[in-house]
């Protein structure tokens, strides 16, 4: 078996408000291996975008432990992990060159090499020749590769998605999807996914966490063996069994 | 383009009606010449000629309107900045702000009068509040609706400290910021006329005031359309510069 470099043990998040405390996520105990795409799926509101959180550093932990690469999480890691939102939160006055730049900025990489790292994922994810274009000036689907491009010039081992094409069109969705299993062929990443598409889970994942309502927790886990890439018609046994876990109640 | 060529055709047509409707006024003696001199008579010689006399009130209210603008945007925008570091001091202090905007403030100007004399210091310090609110909303708005999901995205990618203020926040409020300026000249302006006319402090306030009392009325109308004119391109300048710098926004 294969390293570990995400390891999420008895994490809990609860949210408190004047009146109640709500608990979004349960003790939830899982990991993920270098290399692995794993993908969480449940209903709206189970808190798979808070688990995500937690990983990404955004959130802490009410209670339980997050290890990446060994080390707790405190706070966002930037050289370990690069998180992609299902808004692509791209500086509307940057250019998409420049967009792709900031997170070398904030590492204080000189500029020549900031330039030349931005090119080369500007070309991997298709956007040749709009680095000079503005996200006002983009489609939806270009504005989520653009942001994309930006999460893998951190270099990070690890990436995480959360519903990064959420906002797209049904069939736009799916040939992202086919596009970044292509981008990860070659850049060998660690992929944690959080979407509410049970299509897009089914033809991605090596293997799928089923979350419950709310407090979420871990209603059962699959494994998905199937060779790459993936057409709709290969995984309907897949999104089947995955429907009916998010549709029976537990 | 043939429908913003169409647009300024019919402008222009309703400039000459004004003018025309103005120059009958005095032709057909509709008004007597005591209180309005024709547009015609502004562009005479003898118009043109009396008016190196009255440079040296341009000269004192430019130059008195140049620092009350100075106090008015260093104040305005630093106070801003520091309002809206904390949501508890913008709490607190949201209302004085509030207050002190709704305020007519030549309500005050006894005040002012008591405070800082008959002379220049009393314009310049009544130019500066005339202003200073419109400066200071503008940027306390701007900085608190910066896109709170750029900020977490930024976060994720390492941006941190002052890297957050110069590349996040700063280019954020820019347009904000400008447009809050751009609305201070006028008032500032106004505020600097309002009070040289009040106090009759040597200035152009004043100048209108004494050509008007005078019935000097081809330089008084001389000296208004001067000032007229100058404000409205001045005002065009920086709604050129303001779409300029938030080009992204639409």
């Amino acid at each position: 078996m294969s390293e570990v470099l995400i390891e999420v043990s008895n994490v809990s998040k609860k949210y408190s408000t004047r009146n109640e405390t709500i608990e979004a996520v349960s003790s939830m105990t899982f990991d993920i291996k270098r290399g692995e795409f794993l993908t969480i799926i449940g209903p709206s509101g189970c808190g798979k975008s808070t688990m995500l959180a937690m990983i990404a550093g955004l959130l802490l932990p009410s209670s339980g432990s997050i290890k990446v690469e060994g080390k707790e999480v405190e706070g966002p890691m930037p050289e370990r992990i690069a998180v992609a939102f299902q808004e692509p939160g791209l500086l509307p006055w940057r250019n998409v060159q420049k967009n792709i730049e900031l997170g070398l900025e904030a590492r204080n990489v000189p500029k020549v090499q900031r330039g030349q790292i931005a090119k080369k994922y500007i070309e991997l994810v298709g956007l040749l020749g709009f680095g000079d274009k503005y996200p006002h000036q983009l489609s939806g689907g270009m504005k989520q590769r653009a942001a994309i491009a930006r999460c893998l010039s951190m270099d990070t081992n690890i990436l995480l998605l959360d519903e990064p094409f959420g906002a797209l069109d049904e069939q736009t969705r799916l040939l992202m999807g086919e596009e970044l299993l292509k981008i990860l062929a070659v850049t060998s990443k660690t992929v944690l996914l959080v979407t509410h598409s049970l299509q897009e889970a089914a033809n991605l994942s090596d293997r799928v966490i089923v979350m419950t309502k709310r407090p979420g927790r871990i209603r059962e886990e699959i494994r998905i063996d199937l060779p790459h890439p993936r057409k709709p018609t290969d995984t309907v046994e897949y999104v089947n069994k995955l429907w009916d876990l998010i549709r029976e109640p537990v | 383009m043939d429908t913003r060529l169409k647009s300024a055709t019919v402008q222009a047509v309703i400039i000459l009606l004004f003018l025309l409707v103005w120059q009958l006024l005095r032709s057909w003696n509709i008004v007597n010449h005591l209180f309005l001199a024709a547009p015609s008579e502004l562009l005479t010689r003898s118009a043109f000629a009396a008016f190196p006399g009255y440079l040296h009130y341009f000269g004192t209210t430019v130059n008195e309107i140049l620092i009350a603008y100075a106090i008015a945007a260093v104040i305005g925008i630093l106070g801003g900045f520091l309002l809206s570091r904390s949501n508890y001091v913008y709490k607190v202090l949201e209302p004085f702000i509030v207050w002190g905007y709704a305020i007519p403030k030549i309500a005050l100007f006894p005040v002012f009068l008591k405070l800082f004399g008959l002379g220049s210091t009393t314009v310049i310090v009544y130019g500066a509040i005339t202003g200073l609110f419109v400066i200071l909303i503008n940027t306390v708005t701007g900085v608190r609706e910066v896109d709170s999901h750029l900020l977490t995205v930024s976060t994720s990618l390492g941006i941190k400290g002052t890297k957050r203020y110069t590349k996040v926040i700063f280019p954020s409020v820019v347009p904000a910021i400008f447009s809050g300026l751009r609305q201070a000249v006028i008032q500032v302006v106004l505020g600097v006329l309002v009070a040289e006319l009040v106090l009759n402090t040597i200035g152009v306030g004043d100048l209108i005031d004494t050509l008007s009392y005078s019935f000097n009325v081809v330089d008084l109308y001389f000296v208004v359309a001067t000032v007229a004119l100058v404000m409205i391109f001045v005002n065009l300048a920086l709604l050129n510069v303001e779409s300029r710098l938030s080009f992204w926004r639409r």
